[in-house]
């Protein structure tokens, strides 16, 4: 079974502050691995726990994504590898999952399974993981929840719908995108993060994996941001301090009438 | 000149009724193509055999010009692959400018996937829309809402994924003059790579239903106890509203996650949305933007969310509930 992660490092939100000019102050701001795709990490080790498993965490993005790679193998990842190139930077969804498919295509063209996060933290879009589907031309299942099994070739998933839960089989290899659960993320060992340390994760530039870089970037993304904003507040909004419970309570309750009209 | 046309994907939950961002977004689109001439809004339904009419019927009086139907019965079940090729197949024929899906978990696991085989551009979960000089520019929350952006597409068809709930059905529609065309996709049994094995139900608490009510009562980690949280639902109990929840209220184990609001939770529209003891940060004000006012009870003054509210009561919201209970009851 060889079972391919990928893992994207993201910035904590959280951390993340409005200057006086409307623009967001980055300073400070820690890098961590995208919450979902922790759950994926988790998922993979937990098949490679009940049946074995080859596990190749892969990554695009800056240099300094390298930190999130050796992060997954202390947890005990295999191997990983980082797709790095000033040319990709700025790419879309659409631009990322043609990176990854293609570096998939041309260094680990041979595995079962592919586990996304469902979302990244900072964009949210979920696109990702079903662009990287199509770009293989493999199924795919969003949205899901837990594996119930593998079988020679197919996988058995729980996949969240709007307001149940289904039951699905899919034939592989497949691309699933994993939600983050109520489970625990395993803590790397010491020897997990002696192995982390030492391991070799090679960086693939557009040309090592024969991308046609036109294809990625800002200039190779069919989406681009026209401006970025701060939310718009309620500007003519009051504060009303100093009342007793009493008080509030009453006024609430008539605002409440008023509003509802 | 060629028609500016827009195509609204129709989702069909398992029963076969139309999920209602289906009908919000056909309603938005004939708004957005108003002054634009020659323009045609359609809808494009995948589905097993059977009787469509009443849907049609619904569709016209949203605004759509034309009703594209492929129906077979190897679409009775949904399996990504099949509905992605049927869908693609249509578009490539229709040649429509934009394209919009539900954000739902089928339309954001079906959108890129037809996307990618039309290889153009998609930009997820919007939270507004215009079209300007053909343009189709989507703007959408991002770094957990902390920013707008506004987003446009090189490559044709535009598309975009909208969030249920943003845009609301006309109160009084008018109903169009709809063509129905039925149309027909290759698809065979081998294309489908998923399959579905059960349907497993979850328990829906229909009398809590966030998407429809017009008062919505919320509390967030500042409630302190599940006790204290428990106790909106009787303020709503008795003043006919519902119960939400932030993410905060969840994670401290006051409020199931079902009724959680925010940018990973329900997006809501009611008329009146108060806040108990909830500070207002940017992924949960992503949910409740759309409500026409906002109310906050905040014991702290500087809380985000008192800036962002209509009114803000500074205040224990314990007491201030209590207090509200007992005057509603002896009433
Ligand atoms: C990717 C991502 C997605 C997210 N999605 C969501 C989402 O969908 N929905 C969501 O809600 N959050 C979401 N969050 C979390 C969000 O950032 C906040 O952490 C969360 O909304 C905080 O919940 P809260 O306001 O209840 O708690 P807190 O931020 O802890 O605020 C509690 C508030 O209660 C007040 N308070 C305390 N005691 C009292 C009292 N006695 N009376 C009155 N007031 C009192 C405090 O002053 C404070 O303002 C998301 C975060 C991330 C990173």
């Amino acid at each position: 079974m060889k079972i391919i992660v990928c893992v994207k490092q993201v910035p904590d939100t959280a951390d993340i502050k409005w200057t006086e000019n409307n623009t967001l102050n980055r300073d400070g701001v820690e890098s961590v691995i995208n919450p979902c795709d922790l759950f994926a990490t988790e998922t993979a080790l937990r098949i490679k726990d009940r049946q074995g498993a080859d596990i190749t965490a892969i990554s695009m993005g800056p240099k300094q994504a390298e930190s999130a790679l050796r992060e997954v193998i202390s947890m005990g990842v295999d191997e990983a590898c980082l797709l790095s190139d000033r040319y990709f930077a700025a790419s879309d969804t659409a631009a990322t999952a043609r990176v990854l498919a293609k570096a998939i295509q041309e260094k680990r063209s041979d595995f079962d399974l592919i586990i996304c996060g469902q979302y990244a933290s900072d964009g949210d879009t979920a696109q990702t993981g079903p662009s990287l589907a199509q770009n293989l031309g493999i199924s795919l299942v969003t949205n899901v929840k837990s594996i119930e099994k593998i079988e020679n070739d197919k996988i058995i998933v729980f996949k969240q719908e709007e307001d149940f839960v289904s039951r699905i089989e899919a034939k592989l290899p497949a691309v699933i995108c994993i939600l983050t659960g109520k489970y625990l993320v395993r803590m790397p060992k010491i020897s997990g993060r002696m192995k982390a340390q030492d391991a070799k994760i090679p960086i693939y530039t557009a040309e090592d994996i024969n991308f046609d870089a036109a294809y990625s970037g800002l200039k190779g993304s069919p989406t681009y941001v026209k401006k970025a904003f701060r939310p718009k507040g309620r500007s003519d909004g009051e504060i009303l301090y100093d009342n007793s419970a009493v008080q509030s309570a009453e006024l609430l309750l008539d605002k409440i009438k008023e509003f509802k009209g | 000149m060629d028609k500016f046309k827009v195509t609204v994907f129709c989702e069909t939950a398992w029963d076969d009724s139309v999920a209602p961002v289906s009908y919000e977004l056909t309603a938005k689109a004939s708004d957005l193509v108003k002054n634009i001439e020659n323009s045609e809004v359609q809808v494009l339904i995948v589905g097993k055999r059977m009787n469509y009419d009443d849907i049609i019927e619904s569709f016209s009086n949203y605004g759509a010009d034309k009703v594209i139907i492929v129906n077979d019965d190897i679409f009775e079940n949904y399996s990504a692959n099949l509905y992605r090729k049927a869908i693609s197949e249509i578009l490539k024929k229709e040649k429509p400018n934009v394209v919009f899906f539900g954000a739902t978990v089928k339309g954001r696991e079906l959108a890129p996937l037809v996307a990618t085989t039309l290889n153009t551009g998609l930009t997820a979960d919007c939270t507004e829309l215009d079209i300007v000089d053909g343009k189709l520019e989507a703007t959408r929350p991002t770094f957990g809402g902390k920013l707008n952006a506004t987003i446009l597409c090189k490559t044709l068809p535009q598309m975009a994924t909208v969030r249920a709930g943003v845009f609301r059905v006309p109160e009084n529609p008018v109903k169009k003059d709809t063509k129905v065309n039925f149309d027909w996709v290759n698809v065979h049994d081998e294309e489908k790579f998923t399959k579905i094995l059960e349907l497993i139900p979850e328990y829906a608490d229909d009398d809590n239903d966030l998407s429809k009510a017009e008062i919505i009562y919320a509390g967030g980690r500042g409630m302190k106890s599940k006790e204290n949280f428990n106790r909106l639902f009787e303020l709503a109990r008795l003043t006919g509203g519902v119960v939400g929840a932030s993410r905060g209220a969840v994670d401290a184990g006051f409020a199931d996650s079902s009724i959680q609001i925010g940018q990973t939770g329900k997006t809501i529209h009611a008329k009146v949305y108060v806040a108990f003891g909830i500070s207002g940060l940017a992924q949960h004000m992503a949910g409740i933007n759309s409500c026409d006012k906002i109310i906050s009870v905040n014991k702290d003054s500087n809380a985000p969310i008192m800036k962002l509210s209509d009114i803000g009561i500074v205040g224990d919201a314990e007491e201030i509930i209590k207090q509200m209970v007992r005057s509603l009851k002896n009433k």
